[in-house]
């Protein structure tokens, strides 16, 4: 049934409620108007459709004055937190940059730390070999005189 | 200390709103207040059938408004936007309540009178029918035909609260009708 008309029945049953509700444009209603004139089933459910009472259920809400009171409160108070935050001198991008520069800092000392710390091992390294170095040169050295020390200039770190 | 303008709010369209926020934000969002917040709730109940939870699903939308800096763009659909918000907020309410019911298993025959209390809410034999007729129907279909005759939104509006094509809401509304007859008790049709 209806393949030789201008909307399939699968068509007209998916625009029903469009059609009922007054949705489609004067060209596709014409078309619907035109299939539900050759087709008795879709008219029915056309028509049934259109026997459906579909009307909001009626809420019967005791409203007092103060209602709305409560959430007045609650979203003004959100409001004013609003406005507080679009007025506040400094902007979350200024709070983002600072914080960005103190971890910046943080990170600069951390790694020189590690840099001093390194030198002083490698100096302590060097004077130990030193040491070694004259004991093993100079083997008369003895008692007192085996106690050789290197101090070399501190580095400016 | 909400603005009171000179026309009721029900009478502001979004574009006025809009235009009112680039002067001042706050009075734009208390104008918005006042024009939405019976019809979100309407919404709310309708799905909730709870006053109390209904109404923090309003009080909830409209914080989320406030803090939405797109809210007052152009091209931002404001209406569609809260009925999207609310929306999504009553079936997070429905999901946690369904847990908590599933949760507090211990009680396996509800209580007959709290299982009838949502009727209350509802003035009259045929509202309450029409209530337990939607119960009736699948997720899908309940909640267009809620957003549709219900809140009396355009299809248009319906595409955007769902994100879903016109064509879409076109067949759906139309299954849902359909699914209704079969559901629709028949005193309701004939006292239309």
């Amino acid at each position: 049934m209806g393949t030789h008309l201008p909307f399939t029945c699968r068509e007209v049953e998916a625009c029903a409620a469009a059609l009922l509700d007054e949705q489609l444009s004067p060209a596709e209603e014409e078309m619907v108007e035109e299939h539900l004139e050759r087709c008795d089933t879709c008219a029915d459910l056309i028509d049934a459709m259109d026997a459906q009472r579909i009307k909001p259920p009626r809420i019967q809400l005791i409203q007092q004055n103060d209602y709305w009171e409560d959430m007045d409160a609650v979203l003004q108070s959100e409001l004013d937190r609003a406005d507080a935050n679009s007025q506040s001198p400094v902007s979350k991008q200024m709070i983002l940059f600072y914080a960005a520069v103190l971890l910046l800092t943080i990170m600069w000392g951390w790694h020189h730390k590690q840099r001093a710390n390194h030198l002083e091992r490698i100096v302590y390294t060097q004077q130990q070999t030193l040491e070694q170095l004259e004991r093993v040169s100079n083997p008369s050295l003895t008692g007192q005189n085996a106690k050789v020390s290197y101090h070399p200039t501190k580095m400016e770190l | 200390m909400s603005v009171i303008p000179l026309r009721s709010p029900q009478q502001w369209s979004d574009e006025q709103i809009k235009l009112t926020a680039t002067k001042n934000r706050r009075v734009a969002i208390n104008l918005l207040i006042e024009k939405y917040r019976q019809p979100l709730l309407r919404h709310a109940l309708y799905i909730l059938r709870d006053q109390d939870d209904a109404y923090d699903i309003v009080q909830e939308t409209f914080v989320r408004a406030i803090r939405e800096t797109r809210l007052f763009d152009p091209d931002f659909r404001i209406k569609a936007w809260l009925f999207r918000v609310a929306k999504n907020l009553c079936l997070n309410q429905l999901r946690n309540t369904s847990r908590r019911a599933a949760i507090l298993h211990a009680n396996p025959m509800p209580d007959r009178q709290e299982a009838q209390q949502w009727k209350t809410l509802f003035d009259g034999e045929q509202s309450i029918l029409m209530m337990e007729t939607l119960d009736k129907l699948g997720a899908d279909h309940r909640e267009i035909l809620v957003l549709r005759y219900y809140d009396e939104l355009s299809y248009i509006e319906i595409a955007q609260v769902l994100d879903i094509k016109l064509g879409t809401v076109m067949s759906r509304l139309s299954r849902a009708r359909k699914k209704l007859l079969d559901v629709l008790p028949h005193e309701i049709v004939e006292n239309r």
